[in-house]
Parts: C-alpha cells; structure tokens; sequence
C-alpha cells in the first residue's frame, strides 16, 4: 500500500471537495482558505502530474473562459484506485489520531 | 474592471512557456493567467505583474529536474545504440580508438612537458618582481649574445642605494667543492652562495633554522633534506660541521628540496661572505672593475614600478660606477623569463628554449589531427551503415540537433575510452618520455588544476572535432532517401572529402620523416666533421692543487704504462679555452672591438692534440724561457689583426703587457659547431700554476687496465680533489646533446604519426574492398587475374600518398631550411633525402594496404555474387 505525501493527501481532498470545479486554481485558493498556507502554482501542479501518471487522479479538459485568454481548464477527478488509496489513508489517519483529545471518528 | 492591459506580462509569459511541460502547457498558462487576474483585482497592476515573474523562478527547479531525468533516459538509448555499433564493427572501432589512444598519449606527454616548462619559477611568491641584472658587452657577440649573467660584486648593494624602487638585492654564486666525508672527498656541483636578501626575496621551504639569520655568519651553510640525510643520516645536522675544500662550515638549517621546476637548484646555499675567504680579499669582491664579475645579482622591483622604464635608468647608473667609456650595459630579465628566454654567456644547467616548448605543442597538435582525421575519415565512410538508423530517428521526430547530439556524445564516448587507455599508457611512457627530453616530469603533475582544465579542454575539443563532420553529415540526410534504401547522396563528393583527409594525414607523416631524416644527417655531420684537434682514445681529468705541483712527475710516473701513447699535463684542453677578451694590438691604447679567446696551455700542446703548426715554432721544451712572455696564434686571429707577417708582432689579450707571437697554428674549434672559428690565442704557463687539466692519449685495447693505472697514479700524487676523468669524445657529443634529443624525438613523433595514418588507411581499405566485393567478383568471372584487381584496388590510394610527397616536400624543406640556420655548419639538403622518406611512407601505406587488397583478390567470386 502506497503513503501518499503530505502535499498529495492534500491535493486529491481538495479535488475531492470541489468536485467539479477541481482545477489548479481552484484547489490552491481551497487549500490555502484552509491551511493559511500559500502553495505555489508550480508547486500543485508536480503532484498533481505525478499522481495523474501513477493512476490515482484522472483529468478532463473543461471549458475555455475569457479570464484564462481563451484556455480550457483540466479538470482532475479522483479515479477508483485514488478513491482506495484515499479510504486507506482515512483509516490510518483515523487509527493514529483515535487517542488524541477532540478527534471524533467518521 | 480595465479592458486595456489586462493580459499578463508578455515577456514574462513568453519565459513561462519555456518552463512549462508540453502537456499541460496551455492549461496551465490559463491557470496562470486567471489567477494573475485574480491578484490584478485585489492588489493591482504592479502586484500582480511581480508575482507573475517571480513564479518564473518557481518553475525552475522542477525544470531542471525533468530535463535531467530525461536527458539520462536518452544517453542512455545512445549508449546501448553506441555499443552496438561497436560491437558491430569491431574493426573500425579498434582503429579509430587505437589512433585516438595514441594521438592523446602524445598529446597528454607533450602537455605536461609544456606546463612543466611554463611554471618554471614561478613558485615564488615575489617571482613577478624579481628580475636578474645581466651585463651586455656591446660588439661582443659569441654564440648569438652579447650578454654575460655575471656582474660585479659592488652593483648588490649600490643598486638598493641608488634606486628606491629597488626593494631587495642580492648576489649568487655556483660553484662545486669537494666535500670531506670521514676521509672520502665527495664532489659536489650545485653549492650556492648567497647574500641573507636571498631568503627574504625567494619563498623556499625551511625545515629547521631561521632563514633571517641563517646566511648572516660567513662559513654557514644550509642544506636541503636530501643532502641532510646524505651526509648527516638520521642525526640532526645542525650545528655540526661539515668540511668543504678544508673549509670548515657551520650547518644554520635545513631546507626541503628545491623544486624540479627551478632553473637554478642548488643543493647547498652558504653565506657570501664566505667567499670573502675563498677569495682571500674582500675588497675585491665587492669592487667594481672587471675581473671580479662572476656574480649572478637578482632584484626585487617594486610592484609599481615598470621594468622597462627601470632599465633606461641604469644606463647612467653603470657609467657612474664604470665610467663614461664603458661599452657596457646592465639589462633586466625577469625571472620568470629566464629559463625559457635567457641565453646569455655563462649559463649553466639545464637550458630551456621557448622554441622547442612551440615546436613540441604544434606537433601534439597535428599528431591529434591525424587521430582525429582517421575517425572523421572511417565514420563517414561507413555512414551508409548507419543512414537506416539515422533516418527512422528522423522519421520519429528526432530534430537535426538531437541528431548531432547523439553522434557527437558517440565520438565523446570513444574519446573518454581512449582517454583512459592513454593514461595508462602515460603512466608506463613517462620514464622514457623523461629521458628522452631531459627532464623530470611526474605523472601527479596531470592533477594540477591547469593540466585538469586543459586536459579536459582537450578531450572535449578532440571528440567534437572528430565528429563534427560525421555528426553534420548524417544529420542532414532525408528520410525518404535513406529507407528507400538509395543512400548514395553525394557520395562523390564525400568521396573526395575522404581523400583530402588521408591525404592530410600521409603530408604530416612525410614532413615529419623528412624532418626525422634531415636532422640524423646533420648529427651525423657534425659528429664526423673535423673540428681542428684529435678527439679520439683521450681520457682527459682535473686535478687539485697538490696535483699541480707534482705534474711533472706524475706525467713520467703515466708515460711508463705501455697503454698511454702521449701525456699532456698542465694547461687548457682545447674545449677549455673558453675566455675571452677584446685585444690591444701592437701596443695600442684602445681594445679592439672584436674578441680573442685566451688560454693557458702547457707543453706540448700542439703535437698532443694534433693541431698543425703554420709559421713559427710551438712549447716545447728545447725553449724553456717561453713561459709567461709570448703567444700562439691562429690564423683568424692573424687575419682579423691584417697581419701579413704574424711572427714578431706584439698583442695583449688579457694581461698586463704586450707579448710577442711566436708562431700561427691551424684554426680549431673550441666550442661547438654552433659558431665559427674565432680568433685565438694561447699561452704558456708552468704546469705549478695551470689549470689542472691533465690528457692521455691511450691505445684502445684494455680500457678499464688503463683507467685503473690512472687512478692509482693520481692518488699517489693528489690529495685535495677527488679522481675524476672523461672520454673527450664523449664530452663534445654532449655539446650537441640538444639536437640528439630533438632528433629521437622527432624520430619517436614520425613513427606514431605514420602509424596512425597506417590505421586509418587500413580501415579505409577495408572499407572499399567491402563495398566492391560485388564488382570484384564479376570481374574475376570476366576472367580479371588476381594482380588486375589488386591493381585496381591500390590505385586510388597509393596515388594518394604519391601526392602527399608533393605536398610535403616543399614544407619540409622550407622547415628543415629554418632549422639548419641554427648551425654555421650544415649537411646539403639532398633530394635523395626526400625521395628516400616519400618512398618509405610509400612501402609502409603498400604494405598497410596490401592485406586486405590481396585477400579481396583472392576471394572466390562464388561466394561473393552468391547473395543477390
């Protein structure tokens, strides 16, 4: 069974949070709303590709706006395997927090 | 929200691009782009162009990373493709490597002699401003100068007083000494004498002792580690006495071994006020006039101060101390020049020459040309091999650049693999490569950070050169052309391409065996040709002072042994008439403005060397009272003075009145024949206060009897100075010593030359009898006989090397000119010379060729048209 990094983990919640709209931008603004911490777009963008080459995430191109000069956006969405590796870190995560004051289980 | 110059930063983008993936790259310029919008709304224009810059930087390590990652998968594709073309053509690979190996050996050898030669002195840390005070003699010029490196002993300390610039002086001194160990005299050659300035100016390492005080005392002496342990062992030396010439001299410290890269090593230095002693005045050795100048004197300029303006002011400086009359100027080298640059009078040592530094680094290069030539030559030879791979890559989308990328990495990589046989090759050559040229090359020297550089400067440029044709050549091929399986594009002037370059190569061959033979010629010239006095089967020796006052009866002690023919004692030998001076003729008061070499001989002189009496009557002993009052001359002499009637006329050549000529002999050579035969005149002196050279002149049957009988005499007679003794023949081959060594060289870099052009000359025959094996074997069933076809096979190459004589010649004589204008006298640059070195490269490329030609001949045409 595969460890994601920490920077992975990340990146697929975050698609999973935004569903649809799971774009570079969007994840990174999500993200950083929720970690105060400012990813760089280069820096999303290596794990993203990774984890697309490895079979965990899958992309699509979606539509081309006037904001982005005409561009479309690849849209990520979390394949079957991803979904696996995602409910295995789920309960790792959940096995190592259990005894930890204020952590509640599901 | 703006409608103007809401785009990000164009250049910036254009940067961008550069770094992104090709994939992703136009979504990801998108996401960029929306949210440097993003940034413009919240934080305005200048925000957000900065930031859209800055993520420029935040791409760059990953892009580094993925063209790293990439470039290894793709060497490592041109790797596997590399070593399947080797082993494929196993032949041609040996070749090329085989060329290349021995091009850098030589390269790599020649390199680290140019280095060593460069580095000469400059180990000090003043060696910029350090310079050496030599004094130039006008009109006297012997041997091409007119520059003596000795000056008087007074310049040292006037020289610091006079001029402000001059930081430090001092003076040196070599000598040799007999030094006593436990009752055995032991010679030494290389005893310094130097002012304490001498430590302070010159940065060498000191084991023990204080190099302030060290030199202070006259009769202190340091001695470095090797000489330490020579004659103290493992006791420390210092303080302890050590007796040279039955002196008795006091060790002050221990130095580390002089580097090899100094022009003047020594392994001894003393205090120069000990010379006050050996001279038995001080006064005169630190005067001024004439004939107390043996001194070498080094300055210390200051940083500031210009060297050449510098020198201007010592031309008042030398008429205040000399007087206005002087013909004679002092002149600066630096000395970092000196052992390159310097060839004034009096030098000792090994010399070193700018010329063969030149000379050696043009042939490393054309000798690594050759090597070169040959892989340019065999690789687009076989290119049609290769044109099938060449052209799928170009079909899958390989551009022309990844395409020279790939060929010039594969000449790379067979440069690396010759590299390192060649090291291995240097390694084992180094001994003999040291012998060779006279010096003590060591093989760490290759680690230095300027051989490292220029090694690697070398390899680089050594394989792009080598596969720069093949590299341009393939790359530039089309497709369609190459799959068809019609590869044949220009194939003629490919064709003719390949000649030149064998062609090149067999040119610099010829030169160089020409070269090799021409300057055989003139040693062997020089070697036979009479210089005037009789050199064979003469042990000639020197001795001291006790030997000096026994001469006489040493001398019948020698005639007694049945081996000796002729003794000779007391004076010069003829190779030892080395000083000279402008005359005084027939009493007049000024010097004339040429020289006369000037000696002291003893009796016998002339029948004893065999030098023909013209006029007069020479020392013998019916005339008892020619001892210190007349002169010998030779016929230069005599005709530079006009003197018609030489006998009776009156000169002074270096003494304190005029002496009368007794008589005119045969001109010889007392030096090399380098220069021409200079006037000379000799003297006798009694053998109590000659020069101490004794000569025999033995019959040649048991050499060993005789020198034993020798030594046994001499030590019956001399105390003070050990037995030492020369074959004279020997000693002036040495002269030339020089020009031997060059001519071995050159013998050694003709024979690799022509080697390497053999080489590339086999593979090309290999080559072509392979592509014609389809055309030879219809010849032979049309009923063409084996000579017809090696005929034809031959043609083409030997009319190659045939012209390449036609090129080489004139070269080669042209070189060769320039050279013998070293020698005033020259061997004749014969045609035969040329003919016989055209004809050996002929032989040679036959004899390369006639292998593969032969055996194509040979072969059974069956075998060849079977496959169709």
């Amino acid at each position: 069974m595969k460890l994601l990094s920490q920077r992975e983990e990340h990146v697929m919640l975050a698609i999973w949070a935004l569903k649809e709209d799971a774009y570079l931008v969007a994840i990174k603004k999500y993200l950083s709303n929720i970690l105060g911490k400012n990813w760089t777009l280069a820096a999303l963008h290596t794990p993203l590709r990774h984890l697309e080459d490895i079979g965990f995430l899958e992309s699509y191109m979606g539509e081309a706006t006037a904001v982005r000069g005409g561009r479309a956006k690849r849209i990520y969405r979390i394949t079957e395997k991803g979904f696996e590796v995602l409910t295995d870190y789920m309960k790792i995560t959940q096995a190592l927090w259990a005894n930890f004051p204020g952590f509640n289980a599901g | 929200m703006s409608e103007k110059k809401v785009n990000p930063p164009r250049l910036a983008e254009f940067f961008l691009r550069q770094f992104l993936p090709e994939r992703e790259k136009q979504d990801l310029l998108g996401d960029y782009e929306e949210y440097y919008k993003d940034i413009l709304n919240q934080k305005g224009r200048f925000i957000s162009s900065l930031w859209y810059w800055l993520q420029i930087i935040n791409l760059i390590p990953r892009a580094m990373w993925d063209s790293i990652k990439w470039s290894l998968v793709v060497m490592k594709n041109y790797l596997k493709i590399t070593l399947r073309n080797i082993k494929r053509h196993c032949v041609y690979t040996v070749i090329n490597i085989t060329g290349l190996t021995l091009g850098l050996t030589c390269c790599i050898l020649i390199f680290l002699f140019v280095n060593f030669e460069l580095s000469y002195d400059k180990y000090h840390a003043n060696s910029n401003n350090i310079f050496r005070v030599v004094m130039r003699q006008k009109g006297n010029m012997r041997m091409g100068t007119d520059c003596f490196n000795s000056t008087p002993g007074g310049l040292k300390n006037a020289i610091v007083e006079d001029f402000p610039e001059v930081l430090k002086s001092t003076r040196a001194f070599q000598r040799s000494g007999n030094i006593n160990k436990d009752g055995e005299l032991i010679r030494e050659q290389n005893i310094t004498y130097a002012d304490p300035e001498f430590l302070e100016m010159f940065t060498f390492a000191m084991i023990t002792g204080d190099p302030k005080t060290a030199l202070r005392e006259p009769f202190s002496i340091l001695l470095t580690a090797e000489m330490a342990s020579k004659y103290f062992g493992f006791e420390d030396p210092i303080g302890k006495m050590l007796s040279i010439d039955n002196n008795e001299y006091k060790v002050t410290g221990i130095m580390e071994n002089i580097p090899a890269n100094t022009r003047y090593p020594f392994d001894f230095l003393a205090s120069f006020k000990t010379i006050y002693t050996i001279y038995r005045s001080e006064e005169r050795v630190e005067a001024w006039n004439t004939g107390n100048q043996r001194w070498n004197t080094y300055i210390l300029l200051s940083e500031y101060s210009d060297p050449v303006v510098f020198e201007k002011k010592l031309i008042p400086f030398i008429k205040k101390y000399r007087g206005e009359n002087i013909n004679q100027e002092f002149v600066l080298q630096a000395l970092t020049r000196i052992h390159l640059h310097s060839h004034t009078r009096g030098e000792i040592g090994v010399v070193g020459d700018m010329k063969t530094v030149y000379l050696f680094s043009i042939i490393a290069f054309f000798i690594l040309l050759i090597a070169c030539l040959n892989y340019m030559n065999l690789s687009t030879a076989r290119s049609s091999k290769r044109a099938r791979e060449i052209g799928i890559r170009k079909v899958v989308g390989a551009h022309r650049s990844n395409l020279i990328y790939q060929l010039l990495s594969e000449s790379l990589f067979l440069v690396l693999i010759a590299f390192g046989i060649s090291i291995v090759l240097v390694k084992m050559l180094l001994p003999t490569f040291n012998s060779l040229i006279d010096r003590e090359l060591e093989f760490v020297q290759l680690l230095y950070t300027s051989s490292l550089l220029g090694i690697s400067g070398i390899l680089i440029l050594t394989g792009f050169f080598a596969g720069s044709y093949s590299a341009f050549y393939l790359s530039s091929c089309k497709p369609l052309i190459v799959i068809k399986n019609t590869f044949s594009c220009r194939s003629n002037r490919l064709a003719n391409f390949r000649n030149i370059l064998v062609n090149i190569q067999f040119v610099i061959s010829i030169v160089l065996i020409i070269c090799t033979m021409v300057m055989v010629k003139q040693m062997n010239f020089i070697r036979k040709k009479d210089l005037g006095y009789r050199t064979d089967h003469i042990i000639y020796g020197y001795g001291g002072r006790s030997l000096r006052l026994n001469f006489e009866a040493f001398k019948n002690e020698l005639i007694k042994n049945p081996q000796i023919q002729e003794v000779y004692v007391g004076g010069n030998l003829p190779i030892s008439i080395l000083a000279n001076n402008n005359p005084f003729l027939d009493g007049k008061d000024e010097r004339e403005d040429w020289s006369v070499y000037c000696g002291a001989v003893g009796y016998d002189f002339l029948e004893f060397f065999n030098i023909d009496l013209i006029e007069g009557r020479s020392y013998t002993k019916e005339f008892s009272g020619d001892a210190g009052g007349t002169y010998l001359i030779n016929e230069t002499l005599a005709k530079m003075a006009g003197w018609e009637n030489p006998i009776g006329k009156k000169l002074n050549v270096d003494h304190e009145e005029s002496r009368e000529v007794i008589g005119v002999f045969k001109d010889f050579h007392n030096t090399s024949l380098h220069s021409t035969l200079e006037p000379m005149a000799i003297y006798l002196r009694s053998p109590k206060r000659s020069s101490g050279y004794y000569a025999v002149k033995i019959h040649s049957s048991d050499i060993p009897a005789v020198l034993s009988y020798l030594k046994k005499q001499y030590l019956k007679f001399s105390q003070d100075y050990p037995f030492q003794y020369s074959f004279l023949n020997e000693r002036i081959d040495r002269m030339y010593k020089v020009e031997h060594k060059l001519g071995k060289s050159f013998y050694c870099f003709s024979l690799i030359a022509i080697i390497i052009a053999s080489l590339g000359l086999f593979g090309l025959v290999t080559f072509t009898a392979e592509q014609k094996i389809k055309e030879i074997g219809i010849r032979k069933v049309l009923g063409a006989s084996v000579l017809t076809i090696v005929q034809i096979l031959s043609k083409k190459f030997l009319t190659l090397v045939l012209l390449a004589n036609i090129v080489a010649w004139p070269i080669a004589y042209y070189a060769m000119n320039r050279w013998l204008q070293n020698f005033v006298y020259r061997t004749n640059l014969n045609l035969w010379i040329f003919i016989y070195s055209g004809s050996v490269a002929l032989i040679i490329a036959l004899f390369t060729i006639s292998y593969q030609t032969i055996r194509a001949a040979w072969a059974n045409p069956v075998d060849s048209l079977r496959y169709e």
